[in-house]
């Protein structure tokens, strides 16, 4: 299932650190667009359906770069492994997903 | 309005939920398997979809429904502006948390996130700090749910506020002690939905009573320019948006009520899709509550002190004004399922920290080997207890709802944050630390809540978790190690 270089527990640990570091690149993105989105509009006066364009770009396009990141994270970052403890497969494994990478 | 109309669409809802908790006990029953897997972590059995509708419902609260969307009614979309930054709380938690902790959990054999933590730092005193810590923070956020449930339910159908608990009181307490976690997390994913269709229900009722979207905007423009600003005039300050980026959003994950269907869920799949599929539901959820909070300016247009003085007056009020009995009966479903659903998971959390983290422990550690029954009864009579206890607290409600749940709710972001963190990813992180931290910065952010003690202005979670991440640093760098503990928790938390 999944990556072949991602079975020994150690490499799927490893796996896992990498995730979490991409989710917070992302959060850092969600932060940004919620920055620009509101605070960036908050001057312009444009409307639209009678609404201050900083409103639509604050409430709901951190939602929608929310969910692009949802998506570009678990389509293209993480990566689907087996959870369960595969135990014919011990520490050498491991070593060998370290000089693979 | 005591019309009994109203109350039909609450009962079937809620004897659907209890039926749907012995479905799920029965087939568990039939499966067979440990008693403890089973009750607290389902077996490690949860699909997607279920998981992020039991998360989501979890965190969303009676507060989200009633007294967040007050508040949106007062300052304008500025709230909602703010309120959105929770739409970042599933990425984080699942990406950050996910694997990592059902990785560890299936390797322990944990149950509880507290069973992590006692193995991540070996040290008994840390996890019997951490259960006193989220039973009693746990407590205090379910009876405030039942108090918001209680009142709104009182202010919507007309009849007593002690009806209305024992309605749905007594319902949440009996299919969670029957259910399980499991059930916990499908009567979550039914209460989901409910709180979904609550929120489109009372949305149609305000559109049309208000003469529609545009209309309503333009009411607002008139009548209170302010709230189309983001500052809200003065009510918003940057500050509050500060904080509450790290209160309801970046904080959350540590949530331990959050972090425990980490150890849940079936597959990576099902993480995965729980990933996308929640961050859409709980943006639909949390803007579009807040939202109507806002919308409802176009059409409750008196102010504060005609709605009795209190924000959390606003919804019960659009829901009673904008709506027919029947559909009011459906509407108030909603911030009552998020309510209970946040009641069940607590209390199911609550318990296992009591019978797992407290009772098996000083079981295993005593030599004592209790039999499977006896550990089946005491863990749905604890369930039960404790929900009586929360019962009996809500019948005489204390003041506040708001406060008391964001109390709760930044104490357990203080205790947790460091120690899960660090505990997951920072190797050098050592019991001392992890003590320090949980202990002196919850205290301290307590402390300063009580004192209304700030600093800069900004609330006190910058306190807490300040003084907690000095603490960790500190008290692992400082603190003695035992060596063969620090090799049996590496080959768990950071093998090489």
């Amino acid at each position: 299932m999944g990556d072949p270089s991602i079975r020994s527990y150690c490499g799927k640990m490893r796996q896992a650190n990498k995730e979490a570091r991409a989710t917070v690149i992302a959060l850092a993105c969600i932060i940004v667009v919620w920055l620009v989105g509101g605070f960036g509009l908050a001057g312009s006066d444009i409307q639209v359906f009678h609404t201050p364009l900083w409103i639509i770009g604050g409430c709901v396009a951190p939602w929608i770069a929310a969910i692009v990141a949802a998506v570009v994270l678990s389509r293209r970052v993480f990566v689907d492994f087996d959870l369960d403890d595969d135990a014919a497969i011990s520490g050498a494994a491991c070593e060998e997903v370290a000089r693979h990478e | 309005m005591s019309n009994l109309v109203a109350l039909v669409p609450l009962v079937i809802f809620l004897a659907l939920a209890l039926a749907v908790s012995l479905v799920v006990r029965h087939r568990a029953h039939a499966a067979g398997g440990g008693f403890v897997k089973e009750y607290f972590i389902g077996n490690r059995a949860l699909g997607g979809f279920v998981l992020a509708m039991t998360t989501i419902a979890t965190y969303g609260s009676v507060s989200s429904f009633v007294g967040g969307p007050g508040q949106a009614w007062l300052v304008g979309w500025g709230w909602v502006y703010m309120a959105v930054v929770q739409v970042t709380a599933l990425v984080l938690l699942y990406g950050i948390l996910g694997k990592k902790m059902a990785l560890v959990s299936r390797k322990l054999d944990a149950v509880t996130v507290i069973d992590v933590i006692r193995a991540r730092y070996s040290s008994n005193a840390l996890a019997n700090v951490s259960a006193v810590v989220v039973v009693l923070f746990f407590a205090a956020t379910m009876v405030a749910q039942f108090v918001g449930g209680a009142k709104l339910f009182e202010a919507v159908t007309g009849y007593s506020y002690l009806v209305g608990l024992v309605l749905f009181g007594v319902a949440v307490v009996l299919f969670t002690t029957i259910g399980g976690f499991r059930g916990v997390a499908v009567t979550d994913a039914i209460c989901g939905v409910a709180m979904l269709i609550g929120i489109f229900v009372l949305a149609a009722g305000i559109l049309a009573a208000g003469g529609g979207y545009e209309n309503i905007m333009d009411t607002i423009r008139t009548n209170r320019p302010e709230m189309l600003e983001p500052f809200g005039g003065g009510s918003m300050p940057a500050s509050l948006y500060f904080t509450q980026w790290l209160l309801v959003g970046i904080f959350t994950f540590v949530l331990p009520q959050s972090a425990v269907r980490c150890m849940g869920f079936k597959n990576t799949k099902a993480l995965h899709g729980a990933m996308i599929m929640g961050t859409v539901i709980i943006g639909l959820m949390m803007i579009g509550v807040t939202s109507l909070g806002v919308l409802s300016a176009g059409v409750l247009t008196g102010d504060l002190a005609s709605y009795g003085g209190s924000v959390d007056n606003i919804i019960p009020q659009a829901i009673a004004q904008t709506l027919p009995p029947w559909l009011a009966g459906v509407a108030i479903i909603g911030p009552i399922a998020a309510s209970i659903s946040t009641v069940s998971s607590l209390l199911i959390a609550s318990s296992s920290a009591i019978i797992k983290d407290v009772y098996l422990h000083h079981c295993e550690s005593s030599g004592k080997k209790p039999t499977e029954r006896t550990i089946a009864r005491s863990s749905q009579a604890v369930t039960l207890c404790v929900g009586a206890i929360v019962f009996v607290l809500a019948i005489v409600p204390p003041d506040v709802i708001w406060k008391i749940n964001m109390f709760a709710f930044g104490g357990l972001e203080t205790a947790f944050f460091w120690v899960l963190v660090c505990g997951l990813f920072w190797k050098r992180a050592g019991k001392w630390g992890a003590l320090l931290s949980m202990t002196g910065g919850t205290a301290s952010y307590c402390l300063c809540m009580a004192l209304g003690f700030k600093v800069m202005g900004l609330h006190q979670i910058v306190i807490g978790i300040t003084v907690a991440g000095a603490l960790m640093m500190a008290g692992s760098l400082f603190g003695r190690r035992d060596a063969a503990d620090e090799q049996r928790m590496c080959e768990v938390f950071f093998p090489e």
